[in-house]
């Protein structure tokens, strides 16, 4: 018996105690008492009919909630008009990639023709075997034969049939088929003594009569019969002929293999969805040929993104049981961060054949435009400008970190307009391959060195300078962006050909105790203002820190190539701040990946590239190649022209000490502004600049700076103002000083 | 050729050999019989039916009366064949082992 509201129960109608009330269990949800107070009974009744039966009846309610729902999926399919949707479609090419190119299909011929080549000429030395294994199986074949010959005359083949009727005692089936195979053999054995009485014939005419045929027929014919048997004799487990090409034994990519790699990294976020969804994996795109490999799409479950793949790039190798530099994933952050186009390529990348080099020839180029540099992981070509840049590279020792810069300047020599400053700072000769063409060349770190390559850098300085003025004064419709083009850098009379400055061990230059804060300077400013003027500054170091690239410099350089590093701190010294966060690791190399590193600043996304490997003689037969082509524009210059010209200015910042001790006569100190106004007068074309500044103090400072490489410093010195004959302190050299500097220099000049 | 078979062949055929160097005389005769039995043999697995004895193979019985009356055989059911005595011991054989046979 079910009660509503208004039907109390029997036990409240009896007026039960609560004890009692409190066993009636309601089968409805009752209304809270005070509303049932509040409400008015007739209302109460109309709204809940009485339940007559024990069964509970809800109608009222599901009635009201269907009335007012709305559905968070929306029915209906994809509303996205077929216009928008053709446009997102992907276009696949009408030619292969393989036939592209005029070059890459004469490739692509020249290695199918070579593959059948090599086939020929395999079976071809075999033949003698071959023609041994026929013959001795030929007897067997011939036995063989016979044996078919046999079984098909007497119809053997119908003889399980007619066995099974004498089974079942079928005598009237049996009579049948007895009747058939009777015909049957009849026909047969008429047909194969028809055909054993010609070959007999003809064999017997053949052997008796002479000269029908040429004996030659004879042997071939004997012998292609022989070789028939023998092929009818052959086990079908031991071919006569063996294999020429074996082929690769190329484990197909998918997705279930994926979905397992993917899970043993240990990603909770992947395996969470994986065991609640087997499909929580997503796969965008078929997995198909790309390249030398195979290329996979996958959505990542919602909430990982690809960078936490990214770091585990050797898990991921375990995995797929592919070797690491196989297994190549990328984010694909302008889609969305969970996808991850995984590319796993049959081959190790370090040990993958590259293409050749296009510019291997040392052929003029443009370096205005994109020139290859290297190979991406697919094997295709990644071109970089090597103008309005700045780069740097950094890895640890021996991983082609030398090897790419001379690449870079390879680059840079072959266009003839540009002007090579090749500074080698380890000493060893990597970059002497360029000295053929270079315009300012050292190698090593001694003192003079240092002193060329700063006297060098001041004079880059000023050249910016003059070229941005030249810039600037050019009518808009010559120079519309305000940078140089590649029009003006030919033009001579502007002077606004590339300059490329290539360093080697940049961290002696910015570490050196006395020049380090003016290269620093030289550099930042070259780094920051020269790409627009044509300047290109690429350094290169082994121990990428604040110290050894200054901070200035590392973020300012647009082109970034990370070899193999040991740790996040040169990884993001090289790469940028936080790169190692978003999954461009450098460690990850291993050290047989020489000339592999990561190439930041050339594309959107972050490539891993493969330099292209030329070795010290190929690399001299290219500069020997730009140099006649140089000779042939007359833009040999410099030291490669035998006119090493900076040596006025070595000899200027080496003058300095001993023009001093000049001017210093038999004074034991001197005010700096008065030593300044000496020099002017001694040698008025080096220091004419000096003596243009306005005070006393300013001559000072200037002087100050000047003696600053050769760790002497200027302070306060009692002397008389010659003009008015008053004495005074100010700031001053004391010639002991200058001449300790000038014996200690000497000195080192004599032992080196 | 079973190995169980080819030791039933030999051993028939030591036995033989040894009847002969004995007992000359019962020795030949063995050899006869065996001779014959394996004659019998082929002859019903080459052909499993003979002609029906009771028609002679033609499948039907002509009366010797007046009119000659046609009545086709009902021993043989017109075929004129009957199964051999061996074949039918083989037959049944057969197909006992291949009900009894475990795997097959």
């Amino acid at each position: 018996m079910t009660t509503t509201e208004n039907h109390p129960t029997p036990a409240e109608s009896t007026g039960g105690d609560a004890s009692v009330t409190d066993n009636v269990v309601h089968l409805r949800p009752q209304p809270a008492p005070e509303q049932q107070l509040d409400a008015d009974p007739r209302a109460e009744i109309e709204v809940a009919p009485p339940v007559i039966d024990a069964e509970l009846v809800d109608e009222t309610g599901a009635g009201d909630v269907t009335g007012s729902v709305t559905l968070v999926d929306q029915p209906g399919g994809d509303s996205v008009h077929w216009v928008r949707r053709l446009r997102e479609t992907e276009r696949l090419p009408i030619v292969p990639d393989y036939l592209k190119t005029a070059q890459e299909a004469r490739a692509t011929a020249v290695w199918v023709g070579k593959h059948y080549a090599h086939t020929t000429a395999y079976h071809g030395v075999r033949v003698p075997l071959y023609a041994l294994k026929l013959a001795v199986r030929s007897p067997l074949g011939a036995l063989m034969l016979a044996a078919a010959t046999g079984r098909w005359v007497l119809d053997m083949e119908g003889r399980p049939v007619r066995s099974g009727a004498a089974m079942r005692q079928d005598a009237e089936m049996y009579l049948k088929l007895s009747h058939q195979r009777d015909a049957r053999v009849r026909t047969r054995l008429i047909v194969t003594g028809a055909v054993l009485v010609a070959v007999t014939v003809g064999v017997i005419v053949l052997m008796s009569v002479p000269d029908l045929v040429p004996s030659w027929i004879l042997w071939a014919g004997g012998a292609l019969m022989a070789a028939a048997l023998g092929k009818y004799g052959t086990p079908a487990d031991q071919p006569v002929t063996s294999r020429a090409v074996v082929g690769a034994q190329l484990q197909k990519l998918t997705s279930d293999v994926v979905e397992k790699a993917l899970m043993v990294l240990g990603i909770a976020g992947i395996n969470q969805a994986m065991s609640k969804n087997a499909r929580a994996i997503g796969f965008t795109a078929p997995i198909t040929r790309d390249g030398p490999g195979w290329r996979a799409e996958v959505d990542l479950p919602a909430g990982v993104t690809a960078a936490e793949v990214l770091d585990k790039r050797d898990k991921l190798a375990s995995g797929l049981g592919r070797p690491l530099g196989c297994v190549w994933p990328e984010g694909r952050p302008d889609v969305h961060p969970g996808r991850l186009v995984l590319w796993v390529g049959d081959q190790d990348m370090s040990k993958a054949r590259q293409p050749a080099w296009a510019l291997r020839k040392g052929e003029k180029i443009d370096l205005f435009k994109p020139q290859p540099f290297g190979t991406d992981v697919r094997g295709g070509w990644v071109s970089l400008t090597l103008m309005y840049v700045a780069g740097i590279i950094g890895a640890v020792p021996r991983m082609g970190k030398t090897f790419t810069l001379r690449e870079l300047l390879l680059i840079a020599a072959m266009d003839p307009r540009s002007e090579l400053h090749t500074f080698d700072l380890k000493g060893t000769g990597d970059l002497s391959p360029l000295e053929p063409v270079s315009y300012r060349y050292r190698a090593g770190d001694d003192p003079e060195d240092l002193e060329y390559a700063l006297a060098d850098l001041r004079a880059l300085r000023d050249e910016m300078r003059r070229r941005t003025k030249v810039i600037r004064e050019l009518p808009k419709d010559l120079c519309p962006e305000s940078k140089v083009t590649t029009e003006l850098a030919s033009k001579k009379s502007l002077g606004l050909h590339p300059v490329v400055v290539g360093v080697d061990e940049c961290q002696v230059w910015f570490e050196h105790p006395d020049y380090g804060k003016e290269f620093e300077e030289i550099c930042t400013d070259l780094v920051k203002r020269g790409p627009a003027t044509g300047i290109v500054l690429v350094l290169a170091t082994q121990r990428p820190d604040s110290k050894s690239i200054p901070t200035p410099i590392s973020d300012n350089a647009i082109l970034r190539f990370c070899l193999k590093v040991a740790g996040q701190v040169p990884n993001d010294m090289v790469l940028g701040t936080s790169s190692y966060r978003n999954g461009e690791r450098a460690t990850t190399f291993s050290f047989t990946d020489k000339g592999i590193g990561l190439l930041k600043g050339v594309t959107d996304e972050t490539k891993t590239v493969k330099c292209v490997y030329i070795d010290a003689p190929s690399a001299e037969k290219i500069v020997a190649r730009c140099r006649a082509v140089r000779v042939t524009a007359g833009r040999l210059t410099g030291y490669a022209a035998g006119l090493d010209a900076a040596v006025d200015d070595v000899e200027a910042a080496d003058t300095l000490l001993s023009d001093l001790l000049n001017v210093f006569g038999s004074r034991d100190k001197a005010w700096s502004e008065s030593l300044v106004d000496a020099l002017v007068e001694l040698r008025p074309a080096a220091y004419a600049a000096w003596g243009e500044l306005s005070n006393g103090a300013a001559k000072a400072t200037q002087l100050a700076a000047a003696l600053k490489p050769f760790s002497i410093s200027t302070k306060q010195v009692w002397g008389t103002d010659p003009a008015t004959g008053k004495g005074a302190n100010r700031m001053g050299v004391e010639r002991t000083h200058i001449a300790d500097a000038l014996t200690e220099r000497d000195g080192k000049r004599k032992r080196g | 050729m079973t190995p169980r078979t080819i030791l039933t062949f030999a051993l028939v055929l030591e036995l033989t050999a040894v009847t002969i160097s004995d007992h000359p005389a019962s020795g030949v005769a063995t050899l006869l019989l065996t001779l014959l039995a394996a004659g019998y043999a082929w002859s019903c697995w080459a052909f499993p039916f003979r002609p029906c004895p009771s028609c002679k193979g033609s499948g039907r019985h002509v009366s010797s009366g007046l009119f000659r009356g046609v009545q086709l055989c009902k021993r043989c059911k017109a075929t004129g064949l009957k199964l051999r005595r061996g074949r039918a011991i083989y037959n049944a054989l057969h197909r006992h082992r291949t009900r009894t046979r475990r795997n097959r």
